[in-house]
Parts: structure tokens; sequence; C-alpha cells
């Protein structure tokens, strides 16, 4: 009965939606495969960032040039993941959506988003947006305030709007959705704050919230046992969904992480503390935790397990793959979420020695087991991790996995965690530890079956924004002080780059329209490492966003 | 006071490049000040109060002698800066403006200059006007 309301409800939906709206759930799952449109976030639900497309390559990518630049009138970060459907750019920053003409920069419409002055309070990291999702003619987005809302892609006019949770005891939205059938599916921010985490999923037709499945469970449910404090900690014990999750069709399931146990203080909350870092597996429909693995059992260090989560397959086996926080590179089999592989994939890691092949356990040293007993450590990889939320692509057929990687530590000691609503619940005095000769961040080719890396390329400021990769044998990205950048794949040599204004930290895609092909990519310096590193050496980067288009001169 | 901050240095040259989380940089408000910059501030204006002043203000620029216009943004908000006055109490406030106008410790308090009008009559004149 429920199934035939819903099928009445996507066909009442497709017969309105004007015709060249109408994207199907098919059309979605063949991304990837229509290289003229961008519909998912990622560039197809396996999050690979990779591109067919091979008109710009290692010999034409010299003529790379500006096409058209447009202002997104705000001097935030950037993160935006843009989308492109039937000729027409859609994008996000924190206080508006913008759609404009793919081919001229030309605005179509500009809707703005409106949120209490308070709202920055609540947001750890930088104030950003990662991007919409778009279907049946509906451009979904999430806002800093912890409200989902649906626009009509033709006029920018508010379909929908509704509201999470109250953002002012610290929750917030920051991550695109992930649309599978007829819902959108988000994670909340908020892993600073003491929140309780969840992931769920809202009716894109209506708004209704659909499922909504907390990270933490309450007393008695599966997984609570892993809370030993015997008091409340479980009600602030974090385990954010912020990044947005992959999607198998074959095995309808949504892959998805989770962030930080909160406090950062694991002293205060013996047990491993589930679902905070770790990789789930859940049913679009029902929000049903199918199984979970998780990377860092009581985690003191703030390394999230929220890092994108790569659908591949590796030696004939259905995997996912992720460069985690915690230093490794996780893969296991998807549909049974056992531990195939993990590997170091940056050069200093200290807090473990590796990750047991059997319990998939980190084997800890003693710089854990000090954290967490109180005293004052220096851990490698740092609160940001290894890699922090800037995603990277994937090469099928050179199995490389290209990584914006990080090489800095954090002085860390426990303390007394206090809890107040809508304020930073930290539990620990830190500072950085940054590496005295080597660059703080390298891009990477990683095989990830092993963690090595055949290239590499050091930056001093660390690359915060995503990678994407083609088969023209390039590979994308670009620097905190705004250059754009394309490698060769094989070598690492650095072919082309193009000095855009401001710093990226945003992500780059690649489309085709009239048998040309276009990259585009948000700059706008700003967000986690630009606020909170203290690195002095951006102040000559200004602020300031904008959608740049690129394609070879004629 | 001036033998004070002398010893700190001293001791700081000392240490190890390490972790040093130790405080009283010679005001006694200063480690209070320290902690709500922390919990409040950091994650937009940098850890220690160290940013590249690009997308966010560089409070080391803030001038000492407007603890009036320092509240005023802090309770009130201005521009892209949220308002805390539901949240913040106004002791609070008084600790904060000690270590910023001591540049998080780098700098001596600037006694001859320094606005150090109290928070509350500071916020009763806001609202007053």
């Amino acid at each position: 009965m429920r199934l035939n309301l819903t099928v009445l409800a996507v066909s009442a939906a497709l017969l309105a939606a004007p015709a060249a709206f109408a994207q199907s759930q098919a059309d979605l799952e063949n991304d990837v495969s229509t290289p003229g449109d961008v519909l998912t976030y990622g560039m197809g639900y396996d999050l690979t960032r990779h591109s067919a497309l091979t008109q710009i390559n290692k010999d034409t990518v010299k003529r790379l040039v500006p096409a058209w630049s447009y202002s997104l009138a705000d001097s935030r970060g950037q993160e935006t993941f843009p989308l492109i459907h039937n000729g027409v750019m859609y994008a996000t920053t924190h206080n508006a959506t913008v759609a404009v003409d793919a081919l001229t920069g030309t605005q179509k419409w500009k809707t703005a988003v409106e949120y209490p002055a308070e709202t920055p309070r609540v947001a750890c990291c930088g104030i950003v947006n990662r991007g919409g999702a778009i279907k049946d003619g509906k451009f979904i987005r999430t806002t800093l305030d912890a409200h989902i809302v649906a626009l009509d892609m033709a006029t920018g006019a508010e379909l929908w709007k509704t509201k999470s949770i109250d953002f002012k005891t610290g929750y917030s939205f920051t991550v695109a959705p992930l649309i599978v059938g007829n819902v959108a599916i988000v994670g909340i921010s908020g892993g600073e704050y003491g929140i309780r985490g969840y992931i769920e999923a809202y009716d894109i037709e209506t708004g209704a919230q659909v499922w909504r499945t907390y990270t933490i469970p309450a007393p008695g449910e599966p997984g609570s046992e892993t809370w030993q404090d015997g008091g409340d900690a479980w009600k602030h014990g974090g385990a954010p969904g912020w990044l947005t999750g992959s999607y198998d069709p074959e095995l309808d399931l949504v892959f998805w992480g989770t962030g930080n146990a909160a406090s950062w203080n694991a002293g205060v909350r013996p047990g491993d503390n589930l679902y905070t870092s770790t990789i789930l597996a859940l049913d679009p429909k029902s929000g049903e935790i199918k199984w979970h693995f998780q990377t860092s059992p009581n985690d003191p260090f703030d390394h999230d397990s929220t890092n994108e989560l790569i659908l591949t397959e590796l030696n004939g086996e259905k995997v996912l793959m992720q460069a985690s926080r915690n230093g490794f590179l996780y893969v296991l089999n998807r549909e049974t979420g056992e531990l195939v592989t993990a590997n170091k994939f940056v050069d200093q890691v200290n807090w473990a020695t590796g990750v047991d092949k059997e319990t998939g356990r980190p084997l800890v040293t003693d710089v854990y087991t000090k954290a967490v007993a109180g005293e004052e450590v220096t851990y490698w990889p740092s609160a940001l991790g290894g890699k922090n939320w800037s995603p990277s692509s994937y090469d099928a057929k050179r199995q490389l996995m290209f990584v914006n990687t990080l090489n800095f530590g954090l002085n860390y000691k426990a303390v007394e965690p206090k809890y107040r609503p809508g304020v930073f619940y930290f539990g620990a005095e830190f500072s950085w530890a940054w590496p005295e000769e080597e660059p703080r961040g390298y891009l990477r080719a990683i095989d990830p079956m092993t963690g090595e890396f055949k290239w590499q390329d050091g930056v001093e400021i660390p690359r915060l924004g995503a990678v994407m990769s083609t088969d023209g044998g390039l590979v994308f990205t670009g620097t905190q002080t705004g250059e754009f950048e394309a490698f060769d794949s094989d070598t690492g040599e650095k072919l082309w780059e193009y000095q855009t204004g401001s710093g990226i930290v945003g992500q780059p895609i690649t489309w085709e329209a009239d048998g040309k092909q276009y990259v585009t990519i948000a700059n706008g310096g700003g967000a986690v490492y630009a606020l909170f590193a203290g690195d002095e050496r951006l102040a000559n980067t200004p602020a300031g966003g904008n959608l740049i288009t690129f394609k070879l001169l004629d | 006071m001036l033998k004070r901050i002398t010893l700190t240095l001293t001791l700081m040259a000392l240490l190890p490049a390490a972790p040093s989380f130790a405080e009283d940089a010679g005001h006694p408000l200063f480690k209070d000040g320290k902690t709500v910059f922390k919990d409040f501030c950091s994650h937009c204006h940098g850890i220690d109060m160290v940013n590249p002043g690009t997308s966010s203000y560089d409070l080391r620029r803030w001038p000492v002698e407007n603890k009036t216009g320092f509240v005023s943004s802090v309770m009130k908000g201005k521009g892209d800066m949220p308002a805390w006055g539901d949240i913040l109490f106004p002791a609070e406030v008084d600790a904060l403006w000690v270590y910023v106008i001591m540049r998080a410790g780098k700098e001596p308090f600037p006694e001859a200059t320094a606005e150090m009008t109290l928070t509350e009559e500071i916020m009763a004149k806001l609202s007053d006007g």
C-alpha cells in the first residue's frame, strides 16, 4: 500500500514537472556515463570524481583558458560542488543558491538563504555549504541553521523548507544532500558542540521527514553497551554525518561515514562509543543500519570517519575505500563491511602501528593510551587528519587514488569537559605541531591496496580542496593561495596552472557541451585551515568567491 | 610586572618546543580570557588569535582604547560577526577583553591606553542608546 502511494506520488511529480527537468532515478544512476550533465555530488553515486572525457589531456591542457567567471558575492570559504542540467549550472554558498547559464556564466536566478545572525556561532570549521542535489525539477540543499530547502530549478522559488532541529544547541548543516529514489538524505554537523549525531531522509515532494537514524544509540538500543560511563555521555557523544555518502543501486545500500566522539576526552566515556568514527551501510528506505565498521574506537583525537567512501571493484570484489582522518586508507567489502585491507597513506602516524586485519581494530601505541589517560602528547596526524574533508578522486584504470594529504600533528592534553549548549565542547587543550623541514601537505597518487604513493607534489600551505581526474590523464586540484592546477596522472608533473585570485577549497567538475569539454571550479579562500591554523602566509590571498569555467583556446 | 614577563619568557626559552599550555601572562583575568577565546572565538579568529585576517577579522588590530565598540560587536553582532549576548556573561567578556588587548599574551597589559569600562556598564549604556 505504502509502495503504491510512493509510485503515485512520483508519477504525479513527473507529470507536473516540465519535461526538461524530469531527471529520473535512472538518470542519477547513469550520471557517470552522461558527460553533458553533472547530476550528482562527486560526479556519480560512486563518488569517484573521475571523468571519461579526453579532449582536455596531457597534450592540450596548455591551451586551457578561462571562458567565464561569475561572482558569488561572498567572502566566506567556497566548498560548493556545482551541478549541471540542461545547460544550467547550479551552485550554493552559505547564504544563496544560484543558477547560471553554463556556457556564458550569465545569472538566471539567485535565491537568498536567510538564517538568524547567531547561526555562525555553531559552525566549527567555516561558514560553508558543499552543494545541492537535483531531481524532478527540484534543487534541494541544506542551510547552516539546520533546515532543508527545496527550490524550483526553473525559477529559484522556494517549494518547501523543513526544520531539522534547533541550531542554537550546536547543530548545523553544511552537507550536500544525497537523493535516492524519493528521498534526500542528509547528515548533521556539530561534532565539536556535544550534539547527538544523526543521518536522516526527507521526502523530496513534500519535505516531510521519512526517517532519522541516530548515530549514537539510546540506552538499551544495540550498540549502547559500548558507552560504559554509566552516565549521560551518549547524549552529547557527537558522531555527526557532515559529508555526503555514496550509493550502490545494485545492493540498494547507502554508505555514510560518521564523525568524532564528543568531547575529545575519551577517558570520561569508556567503551568503543558506537557509532562514532564509523563507516555505516544504510537502507535508503528505512535508514536501518545494515552493517558498521568503526575506524577509531573510543577516539580521543577528533579523527572523524566522515571522509568520502569511494565505490569501485578491486580484484573482482565490490569494495568501498576511505582515506580516513586517522591516517589509514581502508578498503572494505561493501556487501559485508569486512576489512579487505588498511594501510598508512601518510608518513607519520604515531597513535597506532597499523590495523589488525582480523578485527579491523587499530593497533594502538602509548601515544593513544597516554592521551586517553590525560597525559600530554603530540599525535600525528592532527585533529585535521591525514586528510581532511577534501574529497579524493579515483582512476580505476590506473588503480590510483588522488588524495590531498596533510602532514602535521597536534600537541594535546585531555581536560575535564564542560558542556554548555551551543559552545565548543573540546575537553582538551591543544596547539599545532608543524613539520620543521617538510611541506604541510602533499597531493599523492596512492595505490589503495598498499597505501603507497606513486608520486607526490608537496605544498607549503596544504591543499584543502577536492581532486578530480580524467581519462585525459590529468588530475585537477587547487591551492589555498589561488592556483588551479592540472597534473600528469602518471608522473605527477604539473602541466598547467592558473591563478584564480582567491584561495581554492572547492570542488572541480568537468562536462561537455556541443563537443567541447569544460572544467569548472569555485574559488574563495576560507574555511577550516584559513580560520583555525593561524597561517599568516595567507594574509595576501584575498577572500571572495567566483565560479570559474575553463575551455581550450580554439 | 615586567619582571614576571621576563621570567615567563625565560621559562619558555628553556622548555622544549613541544606542548606548553601554562598561562598567566601578567593580568589576573588573562587566563579566563584565554579560555573564553578558545571556546567562543577561536574557530573564526584563530588559535591563539593568529589568523590571516582575510575571511575573518584579525583581532590583533582591534584598538585597545575601544572596549565599548568591542563589547557591542561581541554582544550584539556586527556584519559577519554573530551576536553572543544571550549566552556570554559580562564577566566573561571582561576577561576576553584583557586577552584580546594583550594580543593573546604576546604583549604586556596596555595599562596607560586601555579602555577598562566594565562590560555591564557598557551594556547598560548601549541599551539606553
